[in-house]
């Protein structure tokens, strides 16, 4: 090699050597794959699929577990296109073990998400949790207890207070947050109507057999921990799969499948994030013990009067998402318009320029949260943590005690107990119910 | 067959399949409206999956009360239920239809969650003595069988009532 080229080769060596030794950091970014938070699936089943939690982009997916065993194998192949080889962990212990992982997103069913995620908190994971929050009150405030005391970020999978439409209403909840919050309704309670005319329904289609066979449980499946924190009961197919909503014991049909999805924009833009409904009445037939059935209305009040009505048997259809005690009425999207619909106590319609323009004048509404991976390197509380999360599966939470109670009852929303109501009680706190160990890994 | 003709057919056939499978649940909407554009929608799908895995010959829950409304409100007035704390045979009576693991007679066992509840009515003068029944009724219920499930279900009411 003569002078000019070894001098050449050594320059472009030294650039080489140079290039390497700039931190990844400082080139890539956060996006390097080595400075990537990492994540890890507890659970499987559908719902894993789905955007946010199997190809989301944000963090690196390094390994998932489930207790049948196809759906490992399933996610494992899944998951090689986008992330490579990952890891298929025995069971989520092993996973929660692994400092490799950061955030674990827990895809299990309902009766798990307490269980998982305090003992996640105290592994030192951040958490993003599948709706509903918890199955009961009184998982959720454990979740809230100890996610805090761990200082852990936590956020639930659902998003409608801070982005997308609000299911059939045809716009984001914003609007109309700023509406309330600038005391556009009056200064008295407002009246909230939830239900089909809203473009909400209840899914009752997602309800249990009053009566059934019990099978063979299918190979690969480690049905005991799939039961978990649940009661021991037989094994039917249709207690595993998505139809687990159907049963009591690890949901609450319809209600407890998408609640969380409606009930917590409303919260939002009721602006009661940091209280709960003193009474819950109910109005529909008495329910069977195992099987989710139907309801005809839950009525929550707030302390100040506020009514959210959960529309079951579809007889408020016409009634407006929102009367203020002026009489001001919040209508969705619909006949034609080109944002949310507002009328009158008289009857008189708002133009949709009237609308619009009124919406621009009004101040906007405190900016949310809305990056987890930025909330868990930065250690900001994400716009649904395990705080408001609490309060709007409290909502549901509530109106399903009622549910099975059948009738309504008070509750106190600063000792989290019902009122003078140990019946009420029973069903909102249900930790000795819990099989072990998991009750003791939740409460100690 | 022209491709008009052939669309008519598959649509009807489509609708009939999705009508079989769910005219009771029209009422009640259980299925998820058609989303408007900007709309996400994570569980579009979840009526349908209902709907198809009920035809396993199985009634579920939310029909058989739609279906049997006087049957189910009937069988849980005070009246009705107060005649199953009037004596153990009584109690006895009702909790043998529990049944094992799945075959309960479903009104009986909303019987039994209503009388559970029946002997917790706050402020009922008679509720401390029925509740002592209910509770022995229960026990001896969990102790003759040796069927898990009856067991489970029995612990489930006496955890309210006990």
């Amino acid at each position: 090699m003569n002078t000019s080229t070894r001098r050449n080769f050594l320059k472009g060596a030294a650039a080489i050597g140079a290039f390497n030794l700039v931190p990844a950091k400082v080139l890539w970014g956060a996006t390097a794959p080595s400075n990537q938070l990492t994540r890890a699936l507890i659970g499987f089943g559908c719902i894993a699929h789905s955007a946010n939690h199997l190809p989301f982009g944000g963090s690196r997916l390094v390994g998932l577990t489930d207790c049948y065993a196809p759906r490992v194998e399933a996610g494992l192949k899944a998951a090689e296109g986008r992330w490579g080889k990952i890891k298929g962990y025995k069971n989520f212990i092993e996973l929660l073990n692994d400092p490799g992982v950061d955030i674990v997103h827990i895809c299990t069913p309902p009766h798990w998400h307490g269980v998982q995620s305090v003992m996640a908190a105290k592994a030192g994971k951040d958490i993003w949790c599948e709706k509903p929050m918890t199955r009961t009150v009184g998982e959720g405030k454990r979740v809230m207890e100890v996610v805090k005391a761990q200082k852990r970020m936590f956020r639930l999978n659902t998003w409608f207070r801070f982005q997308d439409n609000f299911y059939g209403f045809g716009t984001p909840v914003e609007p109309i947050r700023q509406i309330v919050e600038n005391g556009l309704l009056g200064n008295g309670p407002i009246k909230c109507v939830f239900g089909e005319g809203q473009g909400f329904s209840w899914k009752f289609g997602w309800s249990g057999r009053v009566q059934d066979k019990i099978q063979k449980i299918p190979a690969g499946l480690d049905w005991d921990m799939w039961l978990g924190p649940a009661p021991w009961k037989p094994y039917s197919d249709h207690r595993f799969g998505t139809s687990f909503r159907g049963y009591w014991d690890y949901d609450s049909g319809g209600l407890g499948d998408m609640a969380q999805h409606y009930l917590d924009p409303l919260q939002y833009l009721l602006c009661k994030d940091e209280t709960s409904p003193v009474k819950i009445d109910y109005k529909g037939l008495p329910q069977h013990p195992e099987a989710v059935g139907s309801f005809d209305r839950f009525t929550l009040t707030y302390d100040d009067g506020t009514e959210v009505i959960l529309d079951g048997d579809v007889s408020l259809r016409d009634e407006p998402l929102l009367r203020g005690s002026n009489g001001l009425c919040v209508y969705k999207r619909g006949n034609g318009s080109k944002t949310l619909r507002i009328r009158e106590a008289d009857g008189t319609w708002w133009s949709d320029e009237k609308v619009i323009a009124t919406l621009k004048s009004l101040p906007k509404p405190k900016k949310q949260q809305t990056d987890f991976i930025d909330s868990c390197r930065n250690r900001k509380p994400f716009a649904l943590n395990e705080s408001n999360g609490f309060r709007s599966s409290s909502m549901f939470n509530l109106a399903i005690v009622a549910w099975r109670l059948g009738r309504g009852f008070e509750f106190d929303p600063v000792t989290l107990r019902a009122k003078n109501d140990p019946a009420a009680d029973r069903f909102l706190y249900q930790e000795d119910m819990m099989r072990e160990p998991w009750r003791k890994e939740m409460f100690g | 067959m022209s491709i008009k003709k052939f669309s008519i057919i598959a649509s009807i056939a489509l609708a009939a399949l999705l009508s079989f499978g769910c005219c009771s649940e029209v009422k009640y909407g259980a299925f998820e409206p058609k989303a408007e554009q900007g709309d996400s929608n994570p569980n579009a799908y979840a009526g349908y999956i209902a709907a198809m895995r009920r035809y396993n010959g199985f009634q579920m829950a939310y029909e058989w009360q739609r279906a049997n409304p006087k049957l189910v409100a009937e069988s849980v007035k005070k009246e009705v239920l107060k005649e199953f704390v009037k004596s153990p045979e009584a109690a006895d009576k009702l909790l043998a239809k529990i049944g094992t693991s799945y075959d309960g007679d479903p009104v009986a066992l909303t019987q039994i969650a209503a009388v559970t509840q029946l002997v917790m009515t706050p402020k009922c003068p008679k509720a401390p003595k029925c509740r002592k029944l209910w509770v022995d009724a229960l026990k001896r219920a969990r102790a003759k069988t040796d069927d898990g499930y009856v067991k489970v279900f029995c612990d489930q009411q006496l955890r309210i009532c006990e």
